[in-house]
Parts: C-alpha cells; sequence; structure tokens
C-alpha cells in the first residue's frame, strides 16, 4: 500500500511517500508499530494522526493493500 | 451549490458574496469570516507556508459544510483555503454563510471555522530570518469543538 507523509513529518522522515506490503489483516495501529520499527520512535510522537482513504481512523482499523494510507501531525490550518 | 476551493491565489470577498448569495431573494443574512497571517509576537515573519492533504481535504470541507446545512437552515456555502507561499496581512482563509436571518448565519459561520481548524488536514509553517517552525495546534482551539457537542 501506499503510505504517505506530510508536514512536520513528511520532514522528519525526508520522505512523502513509500510502498509498503501489507500483511493480510494488518491493522492501522499495526502498520504504525512496523514504521516506528522500521524509522524510529522519535518520528511517530503520540499525537500523529493516520488517514485511510481520506478518512481520520483510529488504530484499530483494518487494512486491505489497495488502501491510501496517511500520517500526519495535528492540523493547523484556518 | 456550495463553493469549496484550494487554491494558491487570492480571493475578492464581494465576488464571492454576490456568488453565494446568487440572487437568492429569501435570503436576509450573509455572513463573512476571512482569516489573515498575523505577524508573530516575539519575531517577525518573513513568510508563510501553507501544505495540505489533496484529496482529503477537499472532502474534509465538504463534510464540514454538510455538518452545518444539517444544523442550520442554510443557503450557499463558500470555504476558500489558500495553499502555499503567503505573506504578513495576506489572506489565508474566506468562509461564507447565508440564511433568512443572521443568527444562523453567525453560527454557521463560527461552526465552520472552528471544524476547519482542527478537522481540515492543513498544515502552517512560520518563517523567520533566524529559522522555520511549524505551527501547533492550540488547546482553546480544541476546546472549541466543545461548544458544539
Amino acid at each position: 500500500m501506499n503510505v504517505l507523509y506530510f508536514a512536520s513529518l513528511k520532514e522528519s522522515l525526508n520522505m512523502s511517500s513509500e510502498e509498503i506490503k501489507a500483511s493480510s489483516n494488518m491493522t492501522t495501529g499495526e502498520l504504525k508499530l512496523h514504521l516506528i520499527q522500521k524509522h524510529g520512535v522519535h518520528h511517530f510522537p503520540k499525537n500523529i494522526i493516520c488517514a485511510v482513504n481520506h478518512e481520520v481512523r483510529n488504530d484499530l482499523a483494518l487494512l486491505s493493500d489497495n488502501d491510501e494510507v496517511a500520517f500526519f501531525p495535528p492540523v493547523t490550518g484556518g | 451549490m456550495n463553493k469549496i476551493s484550494i487554491q494558491t491565489g487570492g480571493f475578492d470577498i464581494s465576488a464571492e458574496v454576490s456568488l453565494a448569495h446568487n440572487n437568492n431573494s429569501g435570503l436576509g443574512a450573509i455572513v463573512t469570516f476571512v482569516g489573515l497571517v498575523r505577524d508573530m509576537d516575539d519575531e517577525a515573519m518573513t513568510k508563510m507556508t501553507l501544505e495540505h492533504y489533496p484529496g482529503m481535504t477537499e472532502k474534509a470541507l465538504q463534510i464540514i459544510a454538510d455538518q452545518a446545512k444539517s444544523r442550520w437552515k442554510l443557503g450557499n456555502i463558500t470555504i476558500i483555503h489558500r495553499v502555499g507561499e503567503l505573506q504578513v496581512n495576506d489572506q489565508i482563509v474566506l468562509v461564507i454563510t447565508s440564511s433568512k436571518h443572521r443568527k444562523s448565519s453567525f453560527e454557521a459561520c463560527e461552526f465552520i471555522i472552528d471544524y476547519l481548524k482542527t478537522q481540515a488536514p492543513f498544515w502552517k509553517k512560520e518563517h523567520t530570518k533566524s529559522g522555520e517552525k511549524w505551527v501547533e495546534i492550540k488547546d482553546s482551539d480544541k476546546l472549541k469543538l466543545d461548544n458544539w457537542n
């Protein structure tokens, strides 16, 4: 699946996206754990938000390989 | 029709108000909110950059507009948000609401900007001579949502 990063997370990882192979029945929380193990926990503070196909989801959402998953810090528009 | 636009260029408030009004003779009130790039308290800002998540941003704003319409009886809603590079005093965001009487428009406009600030995927970065810094969410912005629940 395509995993997107935005704002401060994109800068700290030095990439805007990467391709991750989802194992069957992987949850958003498990994906985050995988990314923490790969990149380091300091990139993923507790307030990092996860969106699946443009909707914010908690750690329990089930993922499939076609999903677009994004991680980003709390938003600051307006 | 609601108008939702993410754009790099500025906007003409008067033209947008006319567009939102659309000669609807049933409307007695139009409320506009314009957000501006404010200078920083401690150091002069050289510029602000605004990033967003294309695709999700438009959907998030549409959901907020739909929620406003389900709470109040409204005419057209306009939400315009700029992205890219902005300077101090530039317009960032425009929200227009309209209704038969003013109360619904005032409340809906505040509802939309409160939700936009905490739900729509935009991120601001402040640039100064000494460096750059991502803006962090204020607790007061998060608490404002409690007013609507």
